[in-house]
């Protein structure tokens, strides 16, 4: 072998210039050190771990290439082999020479090297490898067994035949064997199963060998205490030097096991919960599987535990996908944010309200079922949209107090109408007591707790209220109570109208009825006054009258053939004169006592008065070869002595005011218009101009010259008085030179206008 | 016909003097013998009736003509004065007056007024009134002594 040189003289050169640490060289073992200066060798290196970190003074002296060499000789030499190794290192014929297991390596120059050297060395390096390999298994076993002894698991060893080999410190307290003992023993002494049935052992090895490893559940009684301890046995099967030995581990679950039984109970309790509260549950993992499904769920949405748990809960209900559903979960399975909300379940027509919990393992919902309530807010809802409008709508000023707690509400009215801003105020019942006027408010607080004391349903009162600029308006309150069962008013509403205007009206209205009262009165009592002077001049009036009349007749009488023609004229018109006072005295008084009848009410027979008319006119009729038609007349209840004044009046107009040459025709006629008789008395006379019909009634009110007509002007007025006593009117119609109607009405139930 | 040669005594109670005239013209033109007293007011009618001061010689008149509207005492109240005296009462006594109202015509009555009378307007008629007054009440009615 080219081996068998090595160039030793460089490495040598390089030991030369260094001493090998001593503390190195002594902890190397001491054969070693012997053979190393017998062997000449250049360089030692003791490695550790892969490195370099001890490297012989005298080898390897700040050499770099050598350095870098042994690198790649080491690396090369510890992954292949743990034989010893002899490698030329790149051209530098040095023979590499180590053993891996010890750490240390030997370069050896080539010229130096010789085979029996080598073997010589090798059966020092073996010998020494068994020394440290016993040293090292012996250092190991016992570090194994401390390690087992401190285990707080028991740990038994036994052979293939059930003979126990080894017990660390646990077992044997718990076995209650000495460690030392062991071997003394078989592991049917402690096994009950293989005491009874010695084949379940062989089984046993068997199905360890077929399987491997094998974890069981069993029961330990500690032999100290006595007490049962329940445990988790590892069984395992290991060769050694092609023997079979099981290894059993059993660890004390008692501590374990408790925990367990705990998390049992508290998941039952969870779970008796989840299925016992009033609310749907379940719960989804990550990737939307549904992993509970509570019964409330069951009842509420009509779907299985077995239909929905396991599957992903968008194939289930496919049809909340893209709805707030399926938005708000992924939402809190997104941020880990609780989410609340409310949809409806249109498939269902339901309505949810729905927690979100999101949990580590995915999210855990609760959701009732709350079509009722939503349906009644919904109902609720308008119904409030409808009060809202209706307070919108209206001009008053709507109320709602409630009595046991006290609220007021108001509508938007209350700021219309007052000025106060409903937004700012939710004021007790004293806010709308404070405003009432000071005067009011004794009685309308009185009214308020009569209404709700005395079960009165219906609140009627008007008052004065503040407004917000100080002043006061009229309002008419109205409101209903509202009862509970037994009957307590529990609330009221209504509205409170401001007839502020209306009242002014009122007053208004009733300061000129007032006037107009007093008026009528100072008319009637002026008229009575006129009646009365009317009256009582006309009488007195006749007294002077009748002295003139009566003295001129005398003259006349007694004196006559003393008085020449001359004087006889001037009595003339003196008496011609007196003679139309009388007229007018007479009418005057005729006008005057319409008013006053002096008789009771009585049947008048209308035909009877006509005939008492033509009677008392014959002269007149006669002269004037009058005609006078008349229909059937009725029989009225009246008075008389108007009724025949408006008749005679009519018809001595309807005589007098004749065209010359032309007889008179005079119609009377009469209609039943059902509550009252309408009469009109139709001539051929001269007629009346259209612009005199209303002045012709009116007193003294003369339309032609004495000459053509003689007349007081009394006549017609006297007829429209008499008409509008008996709760008649009176109008006429005509045209000149053929003639006028008067009509008139009486009125068939009595209804007197004095 | 005894009656015819008796002069009658007329006491006419009036105070205007008018009327006293007139009523005197129409008692001339009667045929009968007449004696006309006058009172101008109440108490002056009553003087007379019960003889008192300037009346102290006055007679007793066998009828009596009373206007209503007499100052002191009113015809009214006369008339009642007359009737409740149980001498006087027996005098027949004619209302003679202007006045048509139907209270007066009614209180004249229910105080036992003999007749009621509106003086005519007319002078003619008046004449013939009082004719007939006295025809009736005169002539034809046989009074008490």
């Amino acid at each position: 072998m080219e081996k068998d040189k090595l160039d030793i003289q460089i490495l040598l050169e390089i030991a030369l210039n260094q001493k090998i640490s001593e503390d190195i060289e002594s902890s190397l073992p001491s054969i070693l050190q012997l053979y190393l200066r017998k062997l000449n060798c250049i360089a030692v290196a003791v490695f550790q771990e892969g490195n370099w970190p001890y490297v012989l003074p005298h080898a390897l002296r700040n050499n770099e290439i050598w350095i870098n060499n042994l690198q790649t000789f080491s690396d090369k030499f510890l992954t292949d082999t743990q034989e010893p190794i002899y490698q030329e290192i790149n051209q530098l014929n040095f023979y590499g020479f180590a053993l891996h297991q010890f750490g240390w390596l030997c370069l050896i120059r080539k010229t130096d090297f010789s085979t029996e050297m080598f073997l010589e060395l090798n059966k020092v390096v073996q010998q020494l490898g068994r020394e440290l390999s016993q040293a090292k298994e012996e250092q190991r076993l016992k570090l194994l067994q401390q390690l087992f002894d401190k285990s707080f698991d028991a740990i038994q060893i036994c052979d293939e035949y059930g003979r126990m080999y080894y017990i660390n410190d646990v077992a044997s307290k718990r076995l209650g064997i000495e460690q030392s003992k062991v071997n003394e023993y078989k592991v049917s002494d402690f096994e009950k199963l293989f005491q009874a049935k010695p084949e379940a052992w062989a089984e046993h090895v068997v199905d360890l060998l077929e399987n491997g490893q094998q974890i069981l559940d069993s029961e330990n009684i500690n032999q100290d205490t006595g007490a049962i301890i329940p445990v988790e046995v590892t069984v395992s099967l290991i060769t050694v030097n092609h023997k079979n030995f099981v290894i059993a581990i059993s660890r004390d679950i008692s501590k374990r096991k408790k925990v367990e039984e705990k998390l049992l109970i508290s998941y039952q309790e969870k779970n008796n919960i989840l299925e016992s509260i009033g609310d749907a549950f379940f719960t989804l993992d990550k990737n939307w599987t549904v992993t509970y499904w509570n019964k409330q769920a069951v009842k509420l949405l009509g779907l299985p535990k077995e239909e929905i748990v396991g599957k992903n809960l968008w194939d289930v209900f496919a049809d909340t996908i893209d709805s707030n559903f399926y938005l708000k979960y992924h939402h809190a399975m997104e941020t880990g944010e609780i989410v609340r909300f409310e949809e409806k379940y249109v498939t269902q027509g339901k309505w949810f309200e729905v927690n979100v919990y999101p949990l580590k393992t995915g999210l855990s919902i609760y959701f009732t079922d709350v079509t009722l309530r939503k349906e009644a807010d919904e109902r609720l809802i308008k119904a409030n949209e409808r009060f809202e409008k209706v307070t919108e709508a209206t001009n008053d000023a709507i109320w709602d107090w409630d009595i046991e707690n006290n609220t007021l509400y108001w509508g938007e009215g209350f700021k219309t109408l007052f000025g106060y801003d409903v937004h700012k105020v939710t004021p007790p019942l004293k806010f709308w007591t404070d405003h009432i006027h000071p005067e009011d408010l004794e009685w309308v607080s009185k009214s308020l707790e009569d209404v709700i004391k005395n079960g009165e349903p219906i609140l009627t009162v008007e008052y004065r209220y503040k407004r917000e600029d100080g002043s006061y308006a009229f309002v008419i309150n109205r409101g209903i109570v509202i009862r509970d069962g037994n009957g307590k008013a529990t609330r009221m509403v209504g509205a409170m109208t401001d007839i502020s205007d209306r009242k002014k009206h009122e007053e208004q209205l009733l300061t000129f009825n007032r006037k107009l009262e007093s008026q009528t009165k100072e008319l009637q009592r002026s008229n009575e006054e006129l009646e009365q002077f009317a009256f009582i001049t006309s009488h007195d009036l006749q007294e002077p009258l009748r002295m003139i009349s009566s003295f001129m007749d005398q003259l006349d009488r007694k004196y006559a053939d003393k008085l020449d023609d001359k004087a006889k004229q001037y009595i003339h018109f003196a008496k011609d004169g007196a003679k139309r006072m009388k007229q007018i005295i007479l009418d005057l008084l005729f006008y005057s006592r319409i008013n006053r009848p002096t008789e009771q009410e009585e049947l008048v027979n209308l035909n009877e008065i006509v005939s008492e008319f033509l009677l008392l006119r014959r002269k007149l009729v006669a002269e004037k070869k009058a005609n006078v038609h008349c229909d059937q007349l009725p029989i009225i209840v009246s008075y008389k002595a108007p009724v025949t004044q408006l008749f005679h009046c009519l018809l001595d107009n309807a005589l007098k005011y004749s065209r010359v040459n032309v007889p008179p025709v005079v119609a009377i006629k009469v209609e039943d218009k059902g509550a009252y008789w309408q009469f009109a008395i139709k001539d051929n006379g001269i007629g009346i101009e259209d612009r005199f019909y209303e002045k012709v009634f009116i007193i003294f009110q003369r339309l032609h010259n004495r000459k053509e007509y003689d007349g007081t002007g009394i006549g017609l007025s006297t007829a429209k008085r008499a008409v509008e006593f008996l709760g008649g009117k009176i109008w006429l119609d005509s045209i000149v030179g053929e003639g006028s109607t008067f009509y008139f009405t009486i009125s068939k139930t009595t209804n007197y206008s004095s | 016909m005894t009656y015819i040669l008796k002069t009658a005594h007329i006491l006419l109670v009036e105070d205007n003097e008018g009327d006293i005239l007139l009523t005197l013209d129409a008692f001339e033109e009667s045929k009968f013998k007449t004696r006309v007293s006058v009172a101008r007011n109440g108490q002056e009618a009553l003087d007379f009736l019960k003889k008192k001061g300037e009346f102290s010689d006055a007679q007793k008149p066998d009828l009596i003509l009373l206007d209503i509207n007499i100052p002191i005492f009113s015809g009214h109240e006369v008339l009642e004065k007359i009737k409740k005296d149980e001498i006087f009462k027996k005098i027949p006594v004619i209302m003679l007056t202007t006045s048509s109202n139907q209270k007066d015509i009614e209180k004249a009555y229910n105080n036992y007024c003999n007749s009621y009378i509106q003086k005519p307007l007319e002078m003619e008629e008046f004449i013939q009134a009082v004719l007939k007054i006295e025809e009736f009440w005169l002539q034809l009615t046989t009074l008490a002594k």
